[in-house]
């Protein structure tokens, strides 16, 4: 019995280091690219904040979130790059957003790392409402696109970059 | 020190009572003849100048030979009580790390390991996943198509950028009291466009 737990403590021991060593050798993991779908309204004597949306009831007392009271999460997607390609997700209201992130990030592999991000969002028809949008950013630090019309409201689009 | 390496290697062995037959008649005869031989096969009988012969030999050729180490080997064999203390005291040491408590020891040494590897996983995950703490400076607006005229923050997020056909606003939000959420900035269109 002995015996076995000290085989046990072992296994666990090489486990353990195993484990350690090999998310040391794969290092940083390619980064994603979390975008939140928001939609904002303003209706009198209702306000409210989507739990979801963790950071936001901060931000409200801020322009131009202050124009609006009640905010709800419509959509939430994680878009995975390949390196030098662009991702994309359909909108809500039919419009496409497109995401790339630039080659040459600063501070590359370190914690502070800052990524250079390029954002267009096309309409189904006619203009593009957002030909570019060239963004630097750190990990988790969010940033938003907003003023599309929506339902009598408008919608946020909260980008946040996941390393 | 004027005696070859092989010369000190044979007085040390008539020293030691290691030489028979003729070779042991040659080096006695180059002991009589030879001052310096003699002193050295007398002190050869003194543990203390056997210990100094050897670091002599051993500064004199520091690694080019093996003399320190026939020296020592020597010596080693000569003070065969004192080696057999010493190894068993090595003995007994060993005995006693793999006495009773030998698991035990074991379970700690596996459990520093598990320790160690889980240690190295969460700091690398962390690297992976840490937010910078920066938080930016105070928001300012600049309306239009182009370059935003705005004072980017050192850290935080900055707008390089921006191109659109409507007109464009850049809010900038400062860091909250809650270091939690970081410096932001919001690029506001206007949507006049027909599509809703």
């Amino acid at each position: 019995m002995k015996r076995r737990a000290l085989l046990g403590v072992l296994a666990g021991g090489v486990v353990g280091s195993i484990v350690g060593v090999e998310a040391w050798a794969a290092g940083p993991r390619e980064p994603r690219v979390e975008v939140s779908v928001i939609h904002a309204t303003k209706t009198p004597g209702s306000a409210s904040v989507d739990p979801q949306l963790r950071d936001l009831p901060q931000l409200t007392r801020q322009e131009p979130f202050v124009r609006y009271n009640v905010f709800r999460l419509l959509d939430r997607q994680t878009l995975t790059f390949d390196k030098g390609k662009t991702a994309s997700c359909a909108l809500v209201d039919g419009r496409t957003l497109q995401v790339t992130l630039v080659d040459g990030s600063d501070n590359k592999g370190k914690k502070d790392e800052r990524y250079h991000l390029r954002a267009e969002i096309a309409g189904v028809t006619k203009k593009e409402f957002l030909k570019l949008l060239e963004v630097t950013a750190g990990a988790d630090e969010p940033f938003f696109v907003g003023g599309q019309s929506y339902k009598t409201g408008t919608l946020f689009l909260e980008l946040v970059i996941r390393a | 020190m004027s005696l070859s390496r092989e010369t000190m290697l044979e007085l040390m062995a008539l020293a030691d009572g290691e030489l028979e037959g003729t070779a042991k008649e040659r080096v006695e005869r180059l002991a009589a003849e030879n001052e310096e031989a003699r002193r050295v096969v007398e002190s050869m009988r003194g543990p203390a100048l056997r210990a100094w012969l050897g670091a002599a030999l051993s500064a004199r050729a520091p690694a080019s030979d093996g003399i320190a180490d026939a020296v020592m080997a020597k010596l080693g064999r000569a003070a065969g009580p004192a080696r057999h203390a010493a190894a068993r005291a090595r003995a007994g040491r060993r005995d006693r790390w793999l006495g009773p408590r030998f698991g035990s020891r074991v379970a700690v040494v596996s459990a520093l390991a598990v320790a160690a590897g889980v240690a190295l996983f969460v700091v690398t995950d962390r690297m992976a996943h840490v937010a910078p703490g920066a938080m930016g400076p105070a928001a300012s607006l600049a309306p239009g198509v182009g370059k935003p005229e705005v004072a980017s923050p050192a850290l935080g997020v900055e707008v390089e950028e921006v191109d659109s056909a409507s007109h464009v606003s850049i809010f900038e939000i400062p860091a909250m009291a809650n270091a939690s959420a970081p410096s932001s900035v919001v690029v506001w269109i206007d949507d006049d466009s027909e599509e809703k």
